[in-house]
């Protein structure tokens, strides 16, 4: 988290690594040039989609901001591998409300620019799988949360 | 997870919670001695950005 509020929070997804890549770089210093540089998910995109790193492989970044005077969606999730990568935004998949974004270990909408990459490891679904329980897991306390009237504060995040 | 184990020996697990609007964030960490290996259920403190960011001063 950098003093503007910008947050990366790093998540590892399914993707075969660019192995003949020579200047492979970690996410680490990415992720430290990024909150130096950025003040915004949007920003950050932007800054990412400048370099040329060839990053070390499957890796989703929940990006979030201040959300209160935010002029564009608050949270994007990086969905990115060795060969590239796209920012998803809230409305792309469930839940889609525009200040709500979940993120786990698979890509929703980056289906690899080098699609054998991701395939092979099955990284990409095109919609939610019964399978990705973890997703379930959220977006049913958000629903149940949102049925019942109530918001999900760090008590709630906590405990659940 | 589990300090105890040796892939994880001198590596410390914080969990973290952004309060981007209120300019704060808040912090876990793994507690061995109540052997709370997952930061997550532990004790959560706040911090002011004022107290970590030098923001010119």
């Amino acid at each position: 988290m950098n003093e503007s509020g910008l947050i990366l929070a790093p998540h590892s997804a399914m993707s075969i690594p660019d192995w003949s890549a020579t200047k492979m770089l970690d996410n680490d210093p990415i992720y430290r040039e990024t909150l130096h540089k950025t003040a915004t998910p949007q920003e950050a995109w932007n800054y990412w989609k400048s370099k040329e790193a060839i990053r070390v492989g499957g890796f989703n970044t929940a990006v979030s901001a201040r959300y209160r005077d935010s002029l564009d969606y608050p949270s994007l999730t990086f969905e990115t591998d060795s060969y590239g990568g796209e920012a998803r935004n809230p409305v792309f998949i469930d839940p889609k409300d525009p200040f709500s974004i979940l993120t786990t270990n698979t890509f929703y909408q980056y289906s690899g620019s080098n699609a054998k990459a991701v395939s092979l490891v099955n990284g990409y679904r095109s919609s939610l799988q019964a399978d990705d329980y973890r997703y379930w897991a959220m977006l049913n306390l958000l629903d149940d949360s949102a049925s019942m009237g109530k918001t999900i504060g760090t008590a709630e995040m906590i405990e659940y | 997870m589990a300090s105890r184990t040796k892939q994880y020996d001198g590596i410390t697990e914080y969990s973290f919670i952004g309060y981007p609007d209120a300019m704060k964030f808040a912090l876990a960490k793994e507690d061995l001695e109540k052997k709370i290996l997952e930061a997550s259920y532990g004790t959560f403190v706040a911090y002011d950005f004022d107290e970590v960011f030098d923001r010119g001063r």
